[in-house]
């Protein structure tokens, strides 16, 4: 074990810090758009991934044995939204898609009626240019929770949690997510991605984060009041750059949505 | 509306044009002026009256958001100043208590009209139409000038723009 051993000095692009972060976020209900575009969310302080909890932990334990197989169930990821207090209401409204004031809705509950999903987030880490990206983070399928609110004398941040059931990822320098959403058609099986899918990960790890390179593929049936798309891991595969139903092609209705990586261009 | 590449300037002008507006047309500030900066020798060899000079603005710190510009918090020194002849010790609390109850005062403060001249003329502005919000006032401080038949104090204003 080389225990002299001395460190090179970290380098001025490693030291990261908040104030350049780029948040933005695309609705998980995005009209049909090849790629959906980013919208950049303003007044942001913090976005917070917390650590996971589980619903369940247990072993399984085998007579006459020693091993145990440890299992756990339900993996939730709380997300927390710091945010400049005067534009709470507003960033509220728009991870609700909706509009907060004139030509929209003018109150925006505290209260969150559903556990649907509201939308995609991700958090670019820049470097103190504001230009040059290090690293970002994914925060896929983000379902807002009820909110709470103080008035201090002082400053405080206007606060929005909510919560993931899928795991947030960091997404190498170079390379972004890409939503696209089509709206689908009875004889299409195979819809156009917007760019080539990088390898999302190790596709023999088994986790809820990915399938067949894609971050998820959704089918959303609008005739049965489908509220936010169900997550496909059969029937369906990305071929080049394409997704291609294979069984359960789509309805007239239907709306399929693609989550996946593209190199930056 | 102040300017990002001229806010110290534009900030400057605006809280001048601002303080002229009352010694031009509020009791009992009509008794006093107004002095751009610090106050040129012939203005101490007239002192024909009380007056308010106004220093520029230093900036004090920031106010972040993620990913974008920030809004910056200025400091910035005003203070009064005047002797026997013109007023003495019980002028000083004078203009003491109206700088302070002025700025400390939401409403009055930045709602008080004015106009200003930067990269175009605003007429019947405001500092909060400018884009300047006063967070805080402290002082006023007596600062010694030496002369004891003279007398000055001094305040901090605390602006966010």
């Amino acid at each position: 074990m080389n225990v002299d051993g001395q460190l090179v000095a970290p380098g001025e692009d490693e030291y990261l810090r908040g104030q350049n972060v780029l948040n933005q976020f695309v609705l998980s209900g995005a009209s049909a758009a090849a790629p959906v575009a980013w919208t950049p969310l303003y007044g942001v302080q913090q976005v917070t991934v917390g650590d996971s909890t589980y619903a369940n932990e247990y072993q399984i334990m085998q007579q006459g044995a020693l091993q145990s197989t440890n299992k756990k169930t339900g993996p939730t990821w709380p997300v927390t939204l710091n945010v400049l207090k005067g534009d709470t209401a507003d960033v509220l409204a728009q991870l609700r898609g909706q509009t907060f004031g004139s030509s929209g809705y003018v109150s925006m509950p505290f209260m969150v009626s559903n556990d649907n999903v509201n939308v995609i987030i991700t958090s670019v880490y820049r470097e103190a240019d504001n230009v040059t990206v290090h690293v970002s983070r994914l925060i896929q399928d983000f379902i807002l929770d009820d909110m709470g609110d103080d008035t201090p004398m002082d400053y405080a941040d206007g606060v929005i949690s909510g919560h993931t059931y899928y795991p947030p990822a960091w997404v190498k320098t170079g390379y972004e997510p890409v939503l696209d959403v089509f709206a689908g058609t009875p004889s299409t099986a195979s819809y156009p991605l917007s760019a080539v899918p990088a390898t999302a990960q190790d596709a023999s790890i088994e986790d809820l984060y990915h399938f067949d390179n894609a971050v998820f593929i959704k089918l959303k049936d609008n005739s049965a009041g489908d509220a936010e798309g169900q997550r496909r891991v059969s029937g369906v595969s990305i071929t080049g750059t394409s997704c291609v139903f294979t069984a359960g092609t789509p309805a007239a209705s239907d709306v399929v949505s693609v989550l996946y990586y593209k190199a930056t261009p | 509306m102040i300017r990002e590449a001229y806010k110290v300037y534009d900030i400057h002008k605006v809280m001048y044009e601002l303080l002229t507006e009352l010694t031009t047309t509020t009791v009992p500030w009509t008794d006093w002026a107004t002095v751009y900066g610090w106050p040129e020798t012939e203005v101490f060899d007239k002192l024909d009256k009380p007056f308010i000079y106004v220093l520029k603005p230093q900036k004090s710190g920031n106010v972040w958001q993620q990913g974008g510009l920030t809004m910056r918090t200025y400091e910035m020194y005003i203070g009064g100043w005047d002797d026997r002849n013109t007023g003495g010790p019980a002028t000083i609390s004078v203009i003491d208590s109206a700088i302070t109850a002025f700025f400390e005062n939401p409403q009055t403060c930045h709602s008080t009209e004015f106009t200003v001249t930067l990269d175009s003329t605003y007429t019947n502005t405001t500092i909060k139409e400018m884009g300047i919000v006063v967070e805080n006032i402290s002082g006023g401080e007596w600062k010694d000038v030496g002369d004891k038949n003279e007398f000055r104090i001094e305040f901090v204003l605390t602006l966010r723009a």
